[in-house]
Protein backbone atom coordinates (compact mmCIF):
# COMPACT_ATOMS: atom_id res chain seq x y z
CA UNK A 1 0.00 0.00 0.00
CA UNK A 2 1.41 3.63 -0.59
CA UNK A 3 1.95 6.57 1.52
CA UNK A 4 -0.18 9.61 1.19
CA UNK A 5 3.11 11.02 0.00
CA UNK A 6 4.32 9.40 -3.26
CA UNK A 7 7.51 11.08 -2.70
CA UNK A 8 7.83 9.24 0.84
CA UNK A 9 7.49 6.44 -0.85
CA UNK A 10 9.83 7.18 -3.41
CA UNK A 11 12.34 7.93 -0.97
CA UNK A 12 12.32 4.84 0.88
CA UNK A 13 12.46 3.23 -2.65
CA UNK A 14 15.25 5.25 -3.36
CA UNK A 15 17.24 4.07 -0.17
CA UNK A 16 17.12 0.57 -0.83
CA UNK A 17 18.34 0.43 -4.06
CA UNK A 18 21.11 2.73 -3.14
CA UNK A 19 21.90 0.31 -0.50
CA UNK A 20 21.83 -2.69 -3.14
CA UNK A 21 24.41 -0.72 -5.38
CA UNK A 22 26.42 -0.41 -2.31
CA UNK A 23 26.06 -3.78 -1.80
CA UNK A 24 27.21 -4.94 -5.41
CA UNK A 25 30.40 -2.25 -5.01
CA UNK A 26 31.55 -4.24 -2.08
CA UNK A 27 30.62 -7.50 -3.88
CA UNK A 28 32.58 -6.05 -6.62
CA UNK A 29 35.66 -6.35 -4.49
CA UNK A 30 34.90 -9.49 -2.91
CA UNK A 31 34.86 -11.05 -6.84
CA UNK A 32 38.43 -9.38 -6.88
CA UNK A 33 39.74 -10.58 -3.54
CA UNK A 34 38.65 -13.97 -4.50
CA UNK A 35 40.02 -13.67 -8.31
CA UNK A 36 43.03 -12.93 -6.53
CA UNK A 37 43.09 -15.69 -4.56
CA UNK A 38 41.62 -18.15 -6.83
CA UNK A 39 43.72 -16.82 -10.04
CA UNK A 40 46.83 -14.98 -9.15
CA UNK A 41 44.84 -11.65 -10.62
CA UNK A 42 46.26 -8.11 -9.87
CA UNK A 43 44.31 -5.01 -9.60
CA UNK A 44 45.62 -1.78 -9.97
CA UNK A 45 45.70 0.16 -6.30
CA UNK A 46 43.34 2.83 -8.37
CA UNK A 47 40.75 0.89 -9.45
CA UNK A 48 40.32 -0.40 -6.40
CA UNK A 49 40.56 3.01 -4.48
CA UNK A 50 38.29 4.14 -7.01
CA UNK A 51 35.45 1.36 -5.48
CA UNK A 52 36.35 2.31 -2.22
CA UNK A 53 35.39 6.16 -2.51
CA UNK A 54 32.46 4.89 -4.50
CA UNK A 55 31.45 2.51 -1.62
CA UNK A 56 32.26 5.34 1.10
CA UNK A 57 30.19 8.11 -1.18
CA UNK A 58 27.10 6.11 -1.22
CA UNK A 59 27.54 5.22 2.83
CA UNK A 60 27.64 9.14 3.34
CA UNK A 61 24.55 9.34 0.97
CA UNK A 62 22.14 7.06 1.97
CA UNK A 63 23.14 8.12 5.69
CA UNK A 64 22.32 11.57 4.68
CA UNK A 65 19.15 10.64 3.01
CA UNK A 66 18.06 8.64 6.11
CA UNK A 67 18.24 11.57 8.05
CA UNK A 68 16.15 13.55 6.14
CA UNK A 69 14.02 11.31 6.04
CA UNK A 70 13.66 11.39 9.66
CA UNK A 71 13.72 14.74 9.69
CA UNK A 72 11.00 15.52 7.10
CA UNK A 73 8.83 12.24 7.57
CA UNK A 74 9.20 11.32 11.11
CA UNK A 75 8.60 7.67 9.92
CA UNK A 76 6.93 5.11 12.03
CA UNK A 77 6.21 1.13 12.04
CA UNK A 78 8.09 -0.32 8.57
CA UNK A 79 8.86 2.72 7.86
CA UNK A 80 10.96 3.63 10.95
CA UNK A 81 12.10 -0.16 10.97
CA UNK A 82 13.25 0.41 6.88
CA UNK A 83 15.65 3.73 7.63
CA UNK A 84 16.85 2.17 10.99
CA UNK A 85 17.84 -0.76 8.99
CA UNK A 86 19.65 0.82 6.22
CA UNK A 87 21.34 2.67 8.81
CA UNK A 88 22.97 0.10 10.26
CA UNK A 89 23.35 -2.14 7.11
CA UNK A 90 25.56 0.45 5.07
CA UNK A 91 27.88 0.37 8.49
CA UNK A 92 28.32 -3.11 7.83
CA UNK A 93 28.48 -2.66 4.20
CA UNK A 94 31.11 0.10 4.51
CA UNK A 95 33.12 -1.73 6.87
CA UNK A 96 33.37 -4.63 3.88
CA UNK A 97 34.81 -2.30 1.24
CA UNK A 98 37.32 -1.65 4.19
CA UNK A 99 38.11 -5.03 4.81
CA UNK A 100 38.36 -5.64 0.82
CA UNK A 101 40.67 -2.76 0.00
CA UNK A 102 43.05 -3.81 2.85
CA UNK A 103 42.72 -7.83 2.09
CA UNK A 104 43.88 -6.71 -2.00
CA UNK A 105 46.55 -4.69 -0.99
CA UNK A 106 47.76 -7.33 1.43
CA UNK A 107 47.42 -9.94 -1.19
CA UNK A 108 49.30 -7.74 -3.90
CA UNK A 109 52.07 -7.79 -1.44
CA UNK A 110 52.21 -10.93 -0.32
CA UNK A 111 53.01 -13.38 -3.62
CA UNK A 112 54.57 -15.67 -1.20
CA UNK A 113 51.41 -17.28 0.11
CA UNK A 114 51.45 -21.06 -0.73
CA UNK A 115 49.35 -22.29 -3.11
CA UNK A 116 46.98 -24.45 -0.65
CA UNK A 117 46.34 -21.19 1.87
CA UNK A 118 45.61 -19.46 -1.53
CA UNK A 119 42.94 -22.04 -1.98
CA UNK A 120 41.55 -22.46 1.29
CA UNK A 121 41.32 -18.70 1.41
CA UNK A 122 39.41 -18.46 -2.06
CA UNK A 123 37.11 -21.03 -0.39
CA UNK A 124 36.24 -18.49 1.94
CA UNK A 125 35.72 -15.54 0.05
CA UNK A 126 33.46 -17.45 -2.33
CA UNK A 127 31.66 -18.30 0.38
CA UNK A 128 31.33 -14.60 1.93
CA UNK A 129 30.12 -13.77 -2.03
CA UNK A 130 27.87 -16.27 -1.95
CA UNK A 131 26.24 -14.89 1.74
CA UNK A 132 26.94 -11.10 0.91
CA UNK A 133 24.58 -12.09 -2.75
CA UNK A 134 21.81 -14.19 -0.84
CA UNK A 135 21.25 -11.05 1.77
CA UNK A 136 21.06 -8.54 -1.08
CA UNK A 137 18.63 -10.79 -2.65
CA UNK A 138 16.95 -10.88 0.57
CA UNK A 139 17.17 -7.19 0.92
CA UNK A 140 15.61 -6.76 -2.86
CA UNK A 141 12.74 -9.09 -2.05
CA UNK A 142 12.38 -8.91 0.84
CA UNK A 143 12.82 -12.18 2.25
CA UNK A 144 13.21 -13.29 5.68
CA UNK A 145 13.96 -16.60 5.02
CA UNK A 146 16.92 -15.89 2.62
CA UNK A 147 17.51 -13.61 5.74
CA UNK A 148 18.15 -16.51 8.42
CA UNK A 149 20.26 -18.90 5.61
CA UNK A 150 22.72 -16.11 5.28
CA UNK A 151 23.10 -15.75 9.43
CA UNK A 152 23.12 -19.80 8.91
CA UNK A 153 26.14 -19.50 6.61
CA UNK A 154 28.01 -17.28 8.73
CA UNK A 155 28.34 -20.54 11.27
CA UNK A 156 29.91 -22.30 8.35
CA UNK A 157 32.13 -19.81 7.24
CA UNK A 158 33.27 -19.26 11.02
CA UNK A 159 34.22 -23.03 10.84
CA UNK A 160 35.49 -22.50 7.97
CA UNK A 161 37.75 -19.68 9.26
CA UNK A 162 38.72 -22.12 12.40
CA UNK A 163 39.75 -25.14 9.96
CA UNK A 164 41.87 -22.61 8.26
CA UNK A 165 43.73 -21.06 11.12
CA UNK A 166 43.97 -24.53 12.72
CA UNK A 167 46.01 -25.45 9.77
CA UNK A 168 48.08 -22.28 9.48
CA UNK A 169 49.12 -22.73 13.27
CA UNK A 170 50.61 -25.91 12.21
CA UNK A 171 53.13 -24.35 10.05
CA UNK A 172 56.27 -24.22 11.21
CA UNK A 173 57.78 -21.38 8.97
CA UNK A 174 61.41 -22.34 7.83
CA UNK A 175 61.97 -18.13 6.55
CA UNK A 176 61.14 -14.95 6.84
CA UNK A 177 59.10 -14.69 3.79
CA UNK A 178 57.03 -17.90 5.06
CA UNK A 179 56.75 -15.78 8.37
CA UNK A 180 55.27 -13.05 6.71
CA UNK A 181 53.29 -15.19 4.29
CA UNK A 182 51.50 -16.72 7.69
CA UNK A 183 50.91 -13.65 9.02
CA UNK A 184 49.45 -12.02 6.11
CA UNK A 185 47.08 -15.69 5.63
CA UNK A 186 45.79 -15.43 8.81
CA UNK A 187 45.10 -11.77 8.50
CA UNK A 188 43.17 -12.36 4.99
CA UNK A 189 40.96 -15.27 6.64
CA UNK A 190 40.38 -12.71 9.47
CA UNK A 191 39.24 -10.03 7.20
CA UNK A 192 36.97 -12.73 5.08
CA UNK A 193 35.63 -13.91 8.21
CA UNK A 194 34.64 -10.38 9.55
CA UNK A 195 33.11 -9.69 6.35
CA UNK A 196 31.05 -12.80 6.98
CA UNK A 197 30.15 -11.22 10.20
CA UNK A 198 29.19 -8.00 8.47
CA UNK A 199 27.19 -9.40 5.52
CA UNK A 200 25.24 -11.34 8.59
CA UNK A 201 24.39 -7.89 10.32
CA UNK A 202 22.81 -6.94 6.75
CA UNK A 203 20.82 -9.94 6.66
CA UNK A 204 19.73 -9.26 10.33
CA UNK A 205 18.95 -5.50 9.51
CA UNK A 206 16.38 -6.92 6.54
CA UNK A 207 14.91 -9.28 8.85
CA UNK A 208 14.41 -6.11 11.25
CA UNK A 209 13.06 -4.52 8.58
CA UNK A 210 10.28 -6.60 7.42
CA UNK A 211 9.57 -8.25 10.83
CA UNK A 212 10.40 -5.59 13.19
CA UNK A 213 12.72 -8.68 15.64
CA UNK A 214 15.43 -7.73 16.71
CA UNK A 215 17.42 -10.85 15.98
CA UNK A 216 20.85 -9.32 16.89
CA UNK A 217 23.14 -11.32 19.62
CA UNK A 218 21.16 -14.32 19.90
CA UNK A 219 21.56 -18.17 19.41
CA UNK A 220 20.35 -19.11 15.94
CA UNK A 221 17.38 -21.23 17.71
CA UNK A 222 16.07 -18.30 18.90
CA UNK A 223 16.26 -16.40 15.85
CA UNK B 1 -11.13 -7.09 15.77
CA UNK B 2 -9.42 -5.53 18.48
CA UNK B 3 -5.99 -6.47 19.34
CA UNK B 4 -5.21 -5.70 22.44
CA UNK B 5 -1.36 -6.51 23.50
CA UNK B 6 -1.30 -6.38 27.79
CA UNK B 7 2.02 -5.80 28.91
CA UNK B 8 3.76 -7.84 31.14
CA UNK B 9 4.52 -5.71 34.01
CA UNK B 10 3.13 -6.65 37.61
CA UNK B 11 4.51 -2.67 38.83
CA UNK B 12 1.62 -1.75 36.60
CA UNK B 13 -2.31 -0.78 38.20
CA UNK B 14 -5.03 -0.38 37.10
CA UNK B 15 -6.83 3.21 37.36
CA UNK B 16 -9.44 2.32 35.14
CA UNK B 17 -10.93 -0.52 33.18
CA UNK B 18 -13.72 0.14 30.24
CA UNK B 19 -15.70 -3.03 29.72
CA UNK B 20 -17.88 -3.86 26.91
CA UNK B 21 -18.56 -0.15 25.95
CA UNK B 22 -21.11 1.17 23.67
CA UNK B 23 -22.04 4.49 22.95
CA UNK B 24 -24.46 6.39 20.70
CA UNK B 25 -25.77 9.82 19.30
CA UNK B 26 -29.68 8.58 18.89
CA UNK B 27 -29.05 5.95 16.50
CA UNK B 28 -25.74 6.29 15.70
CA UNK B 29 -23.60 4.11 16.95
CA UNK B 30 -20.56 5.95 17.62
CA UNK B 31 -18.60 3.35 19.62
CA UNK B 32 -18.40 -0.50 19.60
CA UNK B 33 -17.18 -2.98 21.89
CA UNK B 34 -14.53 -1.08 23.74
CA UNK B 35 -12.60 -2.90 26.36
CA UNK B 36 -9.29 -1.28 27.58
CA UNK B 37 -7.40 -1.09 31.13
CA UNK B 38 -6.16 2.72 32.05
CA UNK B 39 -3.08 2.33 33.58
CA UNK B 40 -2.35 4.19 36.96
CA UNK B 41 0.21 6.96 37.09
CA UNK B 42 0.84 6.27 33.43
CA UNK B 43 -0.28 8.22 30.02
CA UNK B 44 -2.67 6.70 27.29
CA UNK B 45 -2.81 8.30 23.80
CA UNK B 46 -5.49 7.61 21.87
CA UNK B 47 -5.03 7.99 18.10
CA UNK B 48 -7.08 7.79 15.13
CA UNK B 49 -8.43 9.39 12.47
CA UNK B 50 -11.55 12.33 12.10
CA UNK B 51 -14.35 10.80 13.41
CA UNK B 52 -13.29 7.44 14.82
CA UNK B 53 -14.60 8.30 18.21
CA UNK B 54 -11.28 8.81 20.17
CA UNK B 55 -13.10 12.35 21.34
CA UNK B 56 -16.57 10.43 22.12
CA UNK B 57 -14.47 7.88 23.46
CA UNK B 58 -12.79 10.41 26.26
CA UNK B 59 -15.85 12.34 26.90
CA UNK B 60 -17.68 8.81 28.34
CA UNK B 61 -14.62 9.08 31.04
CA UNK B 62 -16.30 12.29 33.02
CA UNK B 63 -19.70 11.92 31.52
CA UNK B 64 -19.90 15.00 29.32
CA UNK B 65 -23.01 12.92 27.01
CA UNK B 66 -24.90 13.38 29.96
CA UNK B 67 -25.08 17.28 29.07
CA UNK B 68 -26.70 16.25 25.63
CA UNK B 69 -30.02 14.65 24.91
CA UNK B 70 -30.39 11.65 23.05
CA UNK B 71 -27.51 10.10 24.19
CA UNK B 72 -26.77 6.51 25.27
CA UNK B 73 -23.91 4.52 27.25
CA UNK B 74 -24.12 0.52 27.79
CA UNK B 75 -20.99 -1.51 29.53
CA UNK B 76 -18.91 -0.38 32.23
CA UNK B 77 -15.93 2.37 32.86
CA UNK B 78 -14.53 0.68 36.48
CA UNK B 79 -12.68 3.62 38.57
CA UNK B 80 -9.96 1.50 41.00
CA UNK B 81 -9.48 1.29 44.19
CA UNK B 82 -13.27 1.61 44.88
CA UNK B 83 -14.72 -0.32 41.72
CA UNK B 84 -17.15 2.27 40.79
CA UNK B 85 -18.67 2.08 37.31
CA UNK B 86 -18.67 6.15 36.36
CA UNK B 87 -21.74 5.01 33.91
CA UNK B 88 -23.88 4.11 36.09
CA UNK B 89 -26.82 6.31 36.54
CA UNK B 90 -27.10 5.63 40.19
CA UNK B 91 -23.03 7.60 40.12
CA UNK B 92 -23.69 11.33 40.26
CA UNK B 93 -21.62 12.84 37.18
CA UNK B 94 -20.83 15.99 39.22
CA UNK B 95 -19.07 13.60 41.66
CA UNK B 96 -17.34 11.92 38.56
CA UNK B 97 -15.91 15.45 37.29
CA UNK B 98 -14.53 16.26 40.56
CA UNK B 99 -12.69 12.88 40.30
CA UNK B 100 -11.92 12.86 36.45
CA UNK B 101 -10.85 16.46 35.20
CA UNK B 102 -10.68 17.65 31.58
CA UNK B 103 -8.73 20.04 29.27
CA UNK B 104 -10.05 20.92 25.82
CA UNK B 105 -8.31 21.65 22.49
CA UNK B 106 -8.67 25.35 22.78
CA UNK B 107 -8.03 27.36 26.09
CA UNK B 108 -11.07 28.16 27.55
CA UNK B 109 -10.26 30.59 31.02
CA UNK B 110 -13.17 31.82 32.58
CA UNK B 111 -13.77 35.21 32.56
CA UNK B 112 -12.65 35.60 35.99
CA UNK B 113 -8.96 36.28 37.62
CA UNK B 114 -5.50 34.12 36.85
CA UNK B 115 -6.44 33.16 40.25
CA UNK B 116 -9.96 32.83 40.88
CA UNK B 117 -9.66 30.36 37.60
CA UNK B 118 -7.18 28.66 39.80
CA UNK B 119 -9.85 28.67 43.25
CA UNK B 120 -12.82 28.44 41.47
CA UNK B 121 -12.99 24.61 41.75
CA UNK B 122 -12.11 24.82 45.22
CA UNK B 123 -14.67 26.96 45.86
CA UNK B 124 -17.45 24.70 44.37
CA UNK B 125 -16.06 21.59 46.22
CA UNK B 126 -16.88 24.56 49.47
CA UNK B 127 -13.21 24.90 50.61
CA UNK B 128 -13.51 28.15 52.52
CA UNK B 129 -10.36 28.69 54.10
CA UNK B 130 -8.52 31.50 52.53
CA UNK B 131 -4.70 30.26 53.19
CA UNK B 132 -6.08 26.67 51.86
CA UNK B 133 -7.28 27.81 49.32
CA UNK B 134 -3.84 30.61 48.66
CA UNK B 135 -2.02 27.25 49.25
CA UNK B 136 -3.39 25.55 46.53
CA UNK B 137 -3.86 27.71 44.28
CA UNK B 138 -0.16 28.48 44.46
CA UNK B 139 0.94 24.95 44.32
CA UNK B 140 -1.42 23.93 41.31
CA UNK B 141 0.42 27.02 39.53
CA UNK B 142 3.86 25.67 40.36
CA UNK B 143 2.51 22.55 39.14
CA UNK B 144 1.40 23.70 36.19
CA UNK B 145 4.98 25.93 35.56
CA UNK B 146 3.12 29.09 35.27
CA UNK B 147 3.79 30.34 38.92
CA UNK B 148 6.86 32.28 38.11
CA UNK B 149 5.57 33.89 35.21
CA UNK B 150 2.03 35.37 36.86
CA UNK B 151 2.94 35.56 40.49
CA UNK B 152 2.98 39.13 40.28
CA UNK B 153 -0.11 39.62 38.19
CA UNK B 154 -2.61 36.92 40.35
CA UNK B 155 -5.48 39.45 39.52
CA UNK B 156 -5.16 40.28 36.18
CA UNK B 157 -7.57 38.67 33.65
CA UNK B 158 -6.63 35.14 32.55
CA UNK B 159 -7.67 36.18 29.13
CA UNK B 160 -5.18 38.44 29.13
CA UNK B 161 -2.15 35.50 29.19
CA UNK B 162 -0.90 33.83 26.32
CA UNK B 163 -2.13 31.12 24.38
CA UNK B 164 0.15 28.61 25.74
CA UNK B 165 -0.15 30.32 28.94
CA UNK B 166 -4.03 30.24 29.30
CA UNK B 167 -3.76 26.34 28.30
CA UNK B 168 -1.36 25.84 31.10
CA UNK B 169 -3.91 27.82 33.73
CA UNK B 170 -6.34 25.54 32.58
CA UNK B 171 -4.38 22.64 33.41
CA UNK B 172 -3.52 23.96 36.81
CA UNK B 173 -7.14 24.32 37.57
CA UNK B 174 -8.11 21.49 36.61
CA UNK B 175 -4.99 20.29 38.70
CA UNK B 176 -6.35 22.05 41.70
CA UNK B 177 -9.07 20.21 42.99
CA UNK B 178 -6.61 17.13 43.07
CA UNK B 179 -8.57 14.78 40.72
CA UNK B 180 -7.57 11.14 39.65
CA UNK B 181 -7.21 11.42 36.40
CA UNK B 182 -6.95 14.10 33.77
CA UNK B 183 -8.64 13.89 29.77
CA UNK B 184 -6.65 15.43 27.50
CA UNK B 185 -8.70 16.37 24.52
CA UNK B 186 -5.88 17.58 22.06
CA UNK B 187 -4.64 20.01 24.34
CA UNK B 188 -1.88 21.85 22.01
CA UNK B 189 -3.40 21.89 18.76
CA UNK B 190 -4.05 25.29 19.06
CA UNK B 191 -0.68 26.43 20.24
CA UNK B 192 2.37 26.92 18.54
CA UNK B 193 5.55 24.43 19.27
CA UNK B 194 7.19 26.24 21.68
CA UNK B 195 3.89 26.39 23.95
CA UNK B 196 3.36 22.60 22.50
CA UNK B 197 6.90 21.60 24.35
CA UNK B 198 5.95 23.25 27.56
CA UNK B 199 2.79 21.14 27.36
CA UNK B 200 4.19 17.78 26.84
CA UNK B 201 6.27 18.49 29.06
CA UNK B 202 4.23 19.18 31.61
CA UNK B 203 2.31 16.30 31.07
CA UNK B 204 5.96 14.20 31.41
CA UNK B 205 5.74 15.92 35.25
CA UNK B 206 2.19 15.56 36.16
CA UNK B 207 1.85 11.56 35.59
CA UNK B 208 3.30 11.48 38.71
CA UNK B 209 0.27 12.84 40.78
CA UNK B 210 -2.57 11.49 37.85
CA UNK B 211 -3.60 9.19 35.24
CA UNK B 212 -4.14 10.92 31.54
CA UNK B 213 -5.89 9.79 28.55
CA UNK B 214 -5.16 12.03 26.16
CA UNK B 215 -6.72 12.19 23.03
CA UNK B 216 -4.06 13.69 19.49
CA UNK B 217 -4.14 14.07 15.79
CA UNK B 218 -0.39 14.56 16.15
CA UNK B 219 1.00 10.80 16.21
CA UNK B 220 4.35 12.16 17.10
CA UNK B 221 2.75 14.02 20.10
CA UNK B 222 1.28 10.25 20.76
CA UNK B 223 4.86 8.70 20.75
CA UNK B 224 6.56 11.50 22.49
CA UNK B 225 4.33 11.89 25.81
CA UNK B 226 2.22 8.40 25.86
CA UNK B 227 3.14 5.13 27.72
CA UNK B 228 0.44 3.19 26.08
CA UNK B 229 -1.69 3.85 22.92
CA UNK B 230 -4.90 3.07 21.29
CA UNK B 231 -5.52 3.38 17.71
CA UNK B 232 -9.53 3.89 16.98
CA UNK B 233 -11.39 3.50 13.50
CA UNK B 234 -14.56 3.73 12.98
CA UNK B 235 -15.81 3.64 16.53
CA UNK B 236 -14.03 0.66 16.94
CA UNK B 237 -10.85 -0.25 18.79
CA UNK B 238 -8.55 -1.39 16.94
CA UNK B 239 -5.36 -2.01 18.48
CA UNK B 240 -4.03 -0.93 22.08
CA UNK B 241 -0.41 -1.39 23.33
CA UNK B 242 2.57 -0.18 24.93
CA UNK B 243 3.38 3.13 22.41
CA UNK B 244 7.19 2.01 22.10
CA UNK B 245 5.68 -1.51 20.29
CA UNK B 246 2.29 0.35 18.57
CA UNK B 247 4.72 3.21 16.55
CA UNK B 248 8.13 0.55 15.78
CA UNK B 249 6.10 -2.83 15.36
CA UNK B 250 2.26 -2.29 15.26
CA UNK B 251 0.39 -5.66 14.78
CA UNK B 252 -2.52 -4.90 12.76
CA UNK B 253 -2.10 -3.66 9.44
CA UNK B 254 -5.11 -0.78 9.57
CA UNK B 255 -2.43 0.35 12.48
CA UNK B 256 0.18 0.44 10.10
CA UNK B 257 -1.48 2.10 7.80
CA UNK B 258 -2.55 5.06 9.60
CA UNK B 259 0.16 5.48 11.94
CA UNK B 260 2.63 5.29 8.46
CA UNK B 261 0.08 7.72 6.35
CA UNK B 262 -0.84 5.03 4.06
CA UNK B 263 -4.13 4.52 1.62
CA UNK B 264 -5.55 2.68 -0.27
Amino acid sequence: MQHLSKQFDQELDDIRSRLLAMCALACHQLDRVHRALDTGAIFSAEEIAQTEREINQAHLDIDALCAMIIVKRQPAADDLRHVLASMHAINDVERIGDETKRTLARLAASPSISLATRSELANMSAMVIRMLKAAMESLSRLLVVQAYDVIRSDSRLDAQYATVMERLESVTPQSQSEIRALLDSASIAKALERCGDHTKNVAEAVIAMVRGEDVRHQPLSSA
Amino acid sequence: MTTITLPNDPSLTLKAEVKNLDFSYGDHKALRNINMPIYRNHVTALIGPSGCGKSTFLRCFNRMHDLYPGTSYTGEIRLFPDDVNVLDREVDPIEVRMRIAMVFQKPNPFPKSIFENVAYGLRIRGENSKQYIQDKVESALQGAALWNEVRHRLNELAVNLSGGQQQRLCIARAMATDPEIVLFDEPTSALDPIATGAIEELIREIKDKVTILIVTHNMQQAARVSDFTAYMYLGDLIEYGRTDDIFVRPVDMRTRDYITGRFG
